[in-house]
């Protein structure tokens, strides 16, 4: 590491960042959750030059409606880096965001988290475009173990704990104990999956083509994972196929349902998966206290159900789910200066 | 992870008559006609943590995560507000700080720029990476002066304008190689009286109290004469040439360097000191009076057809 790295070092603060494929947050050592943005790059292309035109909130808002010249992008695909450049240019943005002194340019301690059965390869890259983005040093942890630490769960203790943190692009399923993963699993099925699952729907039931921001916006207002008494609506515009002009038509929470089933099922069948794999002991453990869950698609209504009567084990929503795996890792950061390492060394 | 502190552990109303969480729940359950085997079956929740929550017997749940998380799911089960439940669960329990429950790890503290230690240390080494800088920088500023004392050439003036060059630097670096006998035969006041007519000055000067401090005429002069003659006894050569008419001379010393050149006008003096060596030719010898260290030297015997003398002084 440089001496100028070090000395910049000094005016940094430690960064744990949960690098999502929907959002990326960023806590920050004392001082909580800083940033909470989707991982959403504009790129403006002039001749051959391509320059960041917008990062995060502001791209997101061009999804989908840009002109030629401007592509927005999101840089993550599946929970790894499906662009190396534009992820590091996104994370410098990131990171000089969340250091209000920009006279010196930061270069922190970085914890990121990655998914649990994420390649060599994959993690390679996460590390250095953190590096490439000015981290002076970068500790890897992976996401369910991350997740939860920051839902509270004893991970140190010789006790069997379950999360599942449902992302945008994978859902990891981990059995936690005496400070390490005893079993992990990750699916490639996440809030993107569902709602690309709701495009279908719509477009196979309606013959209408909505955006990925609609599907998204459907699925927060009326999305469920288990069938309801309470039917709720939404009024959806679309480009009809046929007629190629838009047409509005009415959504409801059952339709959104019979939509996520084929998502829900493969999520479903990862934690048996997992409760089939967990040592007996750990096992006996987890039936007693229940699973935890944390990540974006625990807001989607009754997933908690959904879990609970599929596996007949109580099923618990961590306190802020969105933010539990940023959080976590922030706690990770600071057991590291406490001398307990939780990170990942391959 | 958290540990938490009963804060009511009876689990009644308190002062002002509101319930606490697991009274509120236990209140709907009851006004529902649901018994707790009911809710247990539903939430998949042990009964034995049912009557735990009702009772707010927190500390007999897993933890902090779970009493909550089973807190809320029983609370929207029950359809109530949870931010209401949660809120009296906060106030029954208040979490203990986390560095308490973790101080049996021993490791580093990593240190911010805004630690007041940093701000201190950085501050002290900041004055003292000055302080050296400025005594390097006076160093260097004393060491440039010797430098250029030493390099530089020292120019020899006559009283009328005329300038004798001697190049310090390339003296040779030897001196106990020169062996000179003291003249006690010289008298200071000579000396002294040499200011008004030609002052010479090189790297073989002695250091001579008795010499005027209007002789040094370049700063630093006196340390030099001291460095080059540390140790060393060396006698001042004299050299006095005295032109009755108009004459040409050429004055070397050892090496070669020309101490006076050109042509002398009439009742002109020359004096050169402190030279061990002295290579001389002289135009119209028979109008020069020569003396070496006070004794005269006959020109005559070296005078050639042409009237030019050409004669070797010292060693």
């Amino acid at each position: 590491m440089s001496l100028f790295k070090k000395i910049r070092g000094l005016f940094s603060t430690d960064l744990s960042i949960d690098l999502g494929t929907a959002n990326t947050l960023i806590y920050v050592r004392d001082g909580g959750i800083l940033l909470n943005e989707p991982s959403v790059v504009a790129i403006r292309q002039v001749g051959n030059q391509k320059t960041v035109s917008a990062v995060g909130t502001d791209a997101k808002r061009m999804l989908g409606r840009t002109p030629g010249n401007i592509t927005a992008i999101r840089p993550l695909k599946d929970g790894v880096i499906a662009d190396f450049l534009v992820t590091e240019k996104m994370l410098q943005h990131f990171i000089s965001k969340v250091h209000e002194n920009n006279f010196i340019k930061p270069s922190p301690r970085v914890l990121i988290c990655v998914p649990c059965k994420s390649t060599q390869v994959e993690r390679r890259a996460i590390k250095e475009s953190a590096l490439g983005a000015g981290a002076r040093e970068v500790y890897l942890i992976d996401e369910p173990m991350a997740a939860a630490i920051g839902a509270g769960l004893p991970v140190d203790e010789a006790s069997g704990s379950m999360v599942i943190d449902i992302g945008g692009g994978t859902t990891e399923i981990a059995i936690i104990s005496l400070s390490g993963i005893v079993y992990a699993e990750s699916v490639r099925v996440g809030g993107d999956r569902f709602d690309e699952s709701i495009v279908t729907y719509v477009r196979r039931n309606y013959g209408s083509l909505i955006g990925d921001a609609t599907a998204e916006r459907i699925k927060q207002e009326i999305g469920t994972a288990y069938p309801s008494d309470e039917v709720h609506e939404i009024d959806v515009r679309g480009r009809n196929l046929a007629e190629g002009i838009p047409r509005s038509f009415t959504l409801n929470s059952n339709e959104v349902l019979e939509s996520l089933q084929e998502p829900l099922s493969v999520i479903i069948h990862a934690i048996k998966s997992a409760l089939e794999q967990a040592p007996p002991e750990l096992a006996s453990d987890i039936a007693e206290t229940g699973l935890v869950i944390t990540g974006g698609g625990a807001l989607l209504r009754d997933i908690d159900r959904l879990i609970s009567e599929e596996t007949g084990l109580p099923v618990i929503i961590a306190d802020d789910p969105l933010t539990c795996v940023a959080r976590g890792g922030g706690k990770a950061l600071e057991w590291i200066d406490m001398g307990l390492d939780l990170t990942n060394h391959d | 992870m958290l540990e938490l502190k009963l804060v009511n552990e009876s689990g009644v109303s308190d002062q002002r008559g509101n319930l606490s969480a697991g009274q509120q729940l236990k209140k709907a359950r009851l006004a529902l006609g649901w018994d707790v085997a009911q809710i247990s079956g539903r939430l998949k929740i042990p009964e034995s943590y049912i009557h735990f929550l009702e009772k707010d017997e927190y500390t007999r749940l897993p933890n902090d995560t779970f009493a909550r998380g089973y807190l809320l799911a029983y609370a929207k089960y029950m359809d109530m507000p949870i931010e209401t439940v949660s809120k009296a669960y906060n106030q029954q329990t208040t979490p203990v700080p986390e560095k308490k429950a973790r101080r049996f790890f021993l490791g580093k503290r990593e240190v911010k720029a805004s630690d007041p230690v940093v701000l201190w240390t950085s501050f002290i080494i900041a004055i003292a990476c000055l302080a050296l800088s400025v005594l390097w920088w006076q160093d260097q500023f004393e060491m440039d002066d010797i430098s250029a004392v030493v390099s530089d050439q020292v120019s020899i003036k006559t009283a009328d304008g005329k300038e004798i060059i001697e190049n310090l630097s390339a003296l040779p670096a030897k001196k106990s190689d020169i062996s000179v006998q003291p003249d006690s035969g010289h008298p200071a006041s000579d000396r002294q009286g040499d200011a008004d007519k030609i002052s010479t000055s090189s790297p073989l000067d002695t250091h001579d109290s008795t010499r005027p401090e209007s002789e040094l005429s370049a700063p630093g002069r006196q340390s030099i004469t001291d460095f080059h003659t540390q140790g060393v006894s060396i006698q001042e050569n004299i050299l006095e040439v005295l032109f009755s008419d108009a004459s040409w001379v050429e004055i070397k010393d050892a090496r070669g360097q020309k101490l006076a050149t050109g042509v002398k006008k009439m009742g002109e003096h020359l004096l050169l000191k402190n030279i061990s060596f002295f290579d001389i030719v002289i135009g119209n010898a028979a109008a020069v009076k020569l003396s070496y260290n006070s004794a005269p030297v006959d020109l005559g015997t070296y005078v050639d057809a042409s009237n030019v003398a050409k004669l070797t002084l010292g060693y």
